[in-house]
């Protein structure tokens, strides 16, 4: 009986059957990609409001098309809740194998859209959440079509059985209840706004869909006002096409109560389309950030090495860029990062052009990028002394191990005169090589009257030097001076960097000083130690301050009046804001930018959680990046899109993937809806066609009324779904969670695309045009007098 | 004084040379699906009569008035009035044919007044002038104050003049009539008799299906059909209880 019923009526129960499916797989694969995703459910509520109007409608179509039935049951007796019974049964149970189907499809559709994009397993079975969400989908939509039934039975029975079948107009409540969306979809987006992306609610998420909905409801509206208007103005017009189009327009309800539920799915897909062209921009300059340059190069040591290796293997500066980076997110003002700047423009200087990171490019001549730290390689430290101050004030080293350091000499005892130099490796890591050290060589003669003490350079845990790639020396003490006289120190190297490089330039070593004078020609400032207190004596203190570029709004402290900036070693160090940028590579929007070589000088090592990458320019030749290799101390190589796949398959490449879902499962309900429309209006529009051929209108008068009548659809869809589009971009965009940002990360751009808004709202408004034409078009072709005789 | 039932004049004006030509059915047969609608017959309805085809439901009548105003291709033979055929190739009606059909094919977009202007206006007359004959027409079936009515609005007896109207507002030459009275009570019926009578009257054919014996001893000529063959041809009664020139008493 159900099933015989169901057939007589196939259009519009597989049109209800097929909404209902869609509008469930659409919802359970919202709440089931978003639980997966560790997002809120209620991401699916625009969903759920689209189809419950697309629902209410077509439940309304269908017991329109079951009047006949439902009166033949009234005149049999039957009353009151029996007579809803008869008259609900039928769709309700289309609904229940539509709910149970579309939570099939949803269950599996979400487990694919998560193994795709989300790379994760969204669980063996139906979780509680969609089980939920599809029966709430056929709660409502059932309690929509007993509603719109209801209505049905009420009708008089001279309606049900009318011959002539009465145009749908606007009823009462269906006037009250949009008036409810126009005032609900104003107040949900001042609420959404209210609330931010941060604490996002279903408001949030419905709002785009509600604004559609309010908009394409003032088109309904404004549509039939300008159509009554023109039917007065061109009451004189001989067009009788036109003359059609508008009376149609101006009385039947049904030929544009598709707009609304058009505009609202045009309006979530604009956003989702918005959002994921500005989540690709955002992706694409967060990845590049991120990366720091088009191929990235870890490196296991710090700033130094990289600095070093980068130099080492690209001498030219054209290729390779050392990068050092403290991104500490739990301050604000502790956000460093350290570029060698020499070389920026060359390396990374196009690489940023299209990002927020740009305007570095024209600042960067502003650090005044001076030559490098002084780099030392080698693994032996020396120290020549005159011979004739090597009798009263060095031991032996076999008088060092003899006397355990405190050599005796003729019953007075002596400090060990020693040199301690510290400097520090490629790690990071500070160190300090005694000079003469206890297993160190013999005064060695090195020239009539000069002796030279040496000693090896080792690793803290290890006999391997430290300082094959590069160290840094960072001072220079000597311990042991106890009475008068002086030491003539004739040279002083480390590794293979000298640090008195010049003949007879020595320093004499006074021990009634507090102070060791210091002195190199390349113009490396070491730090030395106060041989008393041992403190570092900083050797910036005396100098200039050095430039850095800053992020807008930063407050750096200030010390004695100058701002300081937290260097590559955790110490603070005077800095000049020389100007200010939107962006930082690493840092996002705030930090400060300062020169790699400038920094390095002096510093006393490396704060731990700073990340040091040698970046390189992606045409870089294969050479130079074996030499990079050949360093040792880099390891694996990122690229661009490596960042960019993984910021995609984070949190924020999953919001506007799920948005783009329930767009295109709101753009599914809304094109079942226009066709059911069309299709639902088929058998009146032939006996419309019918009629007017029958008086003489011919066929192609009355196609050309519904192409007129496609063209105001289409354009007034058009028009309304970009004004929505782009006032729910402008109003929503940047509250909804569609791309998390992060503290310091790179801000969403909500601005709407002006292309993109009119390339959605065209197609939508084409495609209305064009389901709406062709359809009609047949039908008044296809629609001779004669059947008329049929009593279609 | 103006009669008020007198009517602007169409536009284009109707043909300068009267037609006196007869609609002709030639060996017109129809069959669908294997079964036959109307068996082999030869016709003719003259101008300036009244021919009533009366028969049993399901006798033939509506299907000899769509092969009659070229609605429906017979499926033998040939259907012609002025030496052109009915049949135009697409089921649209010529221009000279009017029809009030059994079901009125009213437009439910439009109203009582717009359903008889639109016929009107498909014949080229000026909207505003459209208007006001509808409105003159309208007004001789006694429904002149429901111009603005939409279509739901009105009775079945109400749908029925309008389409009476609308079919007699273009002075077709050749008007076919399926079961125009069956929602009229007896003055109603008279009257659409009457105003038939007088297209008649007028020059024009006129053809009237109805198994109403009242309809059809009003009739010049009497056809009648049963199974879709003619069992009976000849002249009617003429029966004219009430001169059409009285109606407008009413």
């Amino acid at each position: 009986m159900l099933l015989r019923a169901v057939r007589a009526r196939s259009m519009q129960s597989w049109a209800l059957f097929a909404m209902g499916v869609a509008v469930v797989a659409g919802c359970v694969i919202a709440s089931g990609y978003s639980r997966a995703t560790n997002g809120s459910v209620t991401a699916a509520a625009p969903l759920l409001l689209l189809g419950v109007v697309a629902l209410a409608g077509q439940g309304a179509a269908s017991a329109r098309a079951r009047r006949f039935e439902i009166a033949l049951a009234h005149l049999r007796g039957r009353n009151g809740l029996r007579l809803l019974r008869a008259a609900v049964t039928e769709p309700i149970v289309l609904l229940l194998a539509a709910t149970l189907l579309g939570a099939a499809l949803g269950w599996l559709g979400a487990r694919a859209a998560v193994a795709r994009w989300a790379d994760r397993s969204s669980g063996s079975g139906l979780e509680m959440t969609e089980a939920a969400t599809a029966a709430a989908v056929f709660l409502i939509s059932a309690v929509v079509v007993v509603i719109v039934s209801w209505r049905t039975t009420y009708e008089p029975l001279t309606e049900k059985l009318g011959k002539v079948e009465r145009p749908a107009a606007a009823t009462t409540v269906a006037m009250f209840l949009s008036l409810i969306v126009v005032l609900g979809a104003g107040v949900s987006v001042y609420q959404a706004r209210q609330l931010g992306a941060r604490h996002a609610s279903w408001v949030s998420f419905v709002s785009p869909a509600l604004l559609g909905l309010a908009a394409g409801q003032l088109g309904v509206w404004l549509v039939a006002l300008l159509a009554r208007g023109a039917v007065t103005a061109r009451s004189g017009n001989r067009q009788i096409g036109w003359f059609l189009t508008l009376r149609r327009l101006t009385r039947v309800a049904d030929t544009v109560a598709v707009i609304p539920i058009v505009v609202a799915a045009v309006a979530v897909a604009g956003v989702a389309a918005s959002a994921w062209a500005g989540a690709q921009s955002w992706q694409t300059s967060t990845a590049r950030i991120q990366t720091g340059g088009p191929v990235a190069f870890t490196v296991s040591g710090g700033g130094l090495a990289a600095y070093a290796a980068s130099h080492e293997a690209d001498p030219t500066g054209k290729w390779l860029m050392a990068v050092t980076a403290a991104p500490d997110a739990s301050g604000g003002s502790y956000r460093d990062v350290f570029v060698d700047a020499g070389r920026w423009q060359r390396v990374v200087g196009s690489f940023y052009a299209a990002t927020p990171v740009r305007a570095v490019t024209d600042s960067i001549g502003r650090l005044e990028a001076a030559a490098g730290p002084p780099i030392a390689t080698g693994n032996t430290a020396t120290v020549t002394l005159t011979a004739s101050s090597v009798h009263h004030y060095l031991p032996t080293p076999q008088q060092v191990r003899q006397h355990q350091g405190r050599p005796n000499f003729g019953g007075q005892q002596y400090a060990a005169l020693a040199f301690g130099i510290t400097f520090v490796d490629g790690h990071g890591n500070v160190q300090t090589v005694r000079v003469p050290a206890h297993s160190g060589t013999a005064p060695t003669p090195v020239r009539p009257g000069i002796v030279g003490y040496s000693a090896r350079i080792r690793a803290l845990n290890s006999a391997a030097s430290p300082c094959d790639l590069a160290c840094s020396v960072i001072g220079v003490d000597v311990q042991g001076i106890t009475q008068g006289g002086a030491v003539q120190v004739a040279g002083l190297s480390f590794g293979n960097l000298r640090l008195l490089p010049v003949k007879d330039s020595g320093m004499n070593i006074l021990y009634s000083k507090y102070l060791v004078a210091t002195q190199t020609s390349s113009g490396a400032n070491l730090t030395l130690l106060d041989p008393y207190t041992a403190h570092p004596l900083l050797a910036w203190l005396t100098g200039r301050a050095q430039p850095a570029l800053s992020t807008p709004g930063l407050r750096l402290n200030r010390v004695n009046g100058q701002l300081v900036a937290y260097g590559i070693d955790g110490e603070p160090r005077p800095v000049d804001i020389a100007g200010e940028v939107p962006a930082l590579p690493f840092l996002g929007r705030r930090g400060v930018l300062l020169d790699l070589g400038t920094s390095l000088r002096g510093a006393s090592g490396q704060i731990p959680t700073a990340k040091t990458v040698v970046v390189a320019r992606a045409d870089t030749p294969a050479g130079i990046l074996a030499a990079l290799r050949a360093t040792g101390v880099v390891g694996k190589a990122r690229s661009v899109n490596e960042t960019l796949a993984t910021i995609r398959r984070g949190a924020a490449g999953q919001s506007t993937l799920l948005y783009s879902i329930i767009a295109v499962f709101g753009l599914l309900i809304a094109i079942l809806s226009l066709v059911s429309t069309v299709v639902g209006q088929r058998r009146e529009r032939r006996a419309e066609a019918a009629s007017l051929r029958t008086v003489g209108v011919d066929s192609r008068t009355v196609a050309s009324a519904y192409r007129r009548e496609a063209q105001t659809l289409g354009v007034t869809v058009a028009v309304i779904a970009a004004a929505t589009v782009w006032l729910a971009c402008l109003s929503l965009l940047g509250v909804l969670p569609l791309v998390n940002s992060g503290r310091f990360g790179l801000p969403f751009d909500p601005t709407p695309r002006p292309s993109l808004v009119a390339l959605v709202a065209g197609v939508a408004g084409l495609g209305v045009a064009l389901v709406t034409f062709f359809s009609y078009r047949k039908v008044a072709r296809s629609s001779p007098p004669r059947l008329l005789r049929e009593d279609i | 004084m103006t009669s008020p039932f007198a009517r602007p004049a169409l536009e284009p004006e109707p043909a300068e040379r009267p037609v006196t030509s007869p609609l002709a059915l030639d060996g017109v047969e129809v069959v669908i699906e294997d079964r036959s609608i109307l068996e082999p017959m030869s016709l003719e309805f003259e101008p300036g009569q009244v021919t009533a085809v009366a028969g049993p439901s399901g006798s033939g009548k509506t299907t000899l008035l769509s092969v009659a105003g070229g609605l429906l291709q017979p499926t033998r033979g040939t259907t012609s009035y002025d030496e052109l055929s009915m049949w135009q190739g697409d089921g649209d009606p010529r221009p000279e044919v009017a029809f009030i059909l059994q079901v009125y094919g009213l437009v439910p977009i439009l109203s009582a007044r717009e359903n008889v202007s639109i016929a009107l206006r498909a014949r080229g007359v000026a909207p505003l002038d459209a208007d006001e004959r509808a409105d003159a027409e309208l007004t001789r079936f006694h429904i002149g104050d429901l111009g603005d009515r939409q279509v739901e609005e009105l009775s079945g007896g109400q749908m029925q003049r309008v389409a009476c109207a609308r079919a007699l507002a273009v002075d077709a030459a050749i008007l076919l009539a399926d079961e125009p009275t069956s929602e009229l009570d007896e003055g109603n019926r008279e009257h659409v008799m009457a105003q038939l009578r007088a297209e008649a009257a007028r020059g024009a054919i006129v053809v009237v299906a109805s198994h109403d014996p009242a309809v059809v001893d009003t009739a010049d000529r009497r056809i009648t059909l049963d199974e879709g063959r003619i069992t009976d041809s000849a002249p009617g009664l003429g029966v004219r209880r009430r001169p059409a020139w009285q109606t407008s008493t009413w």
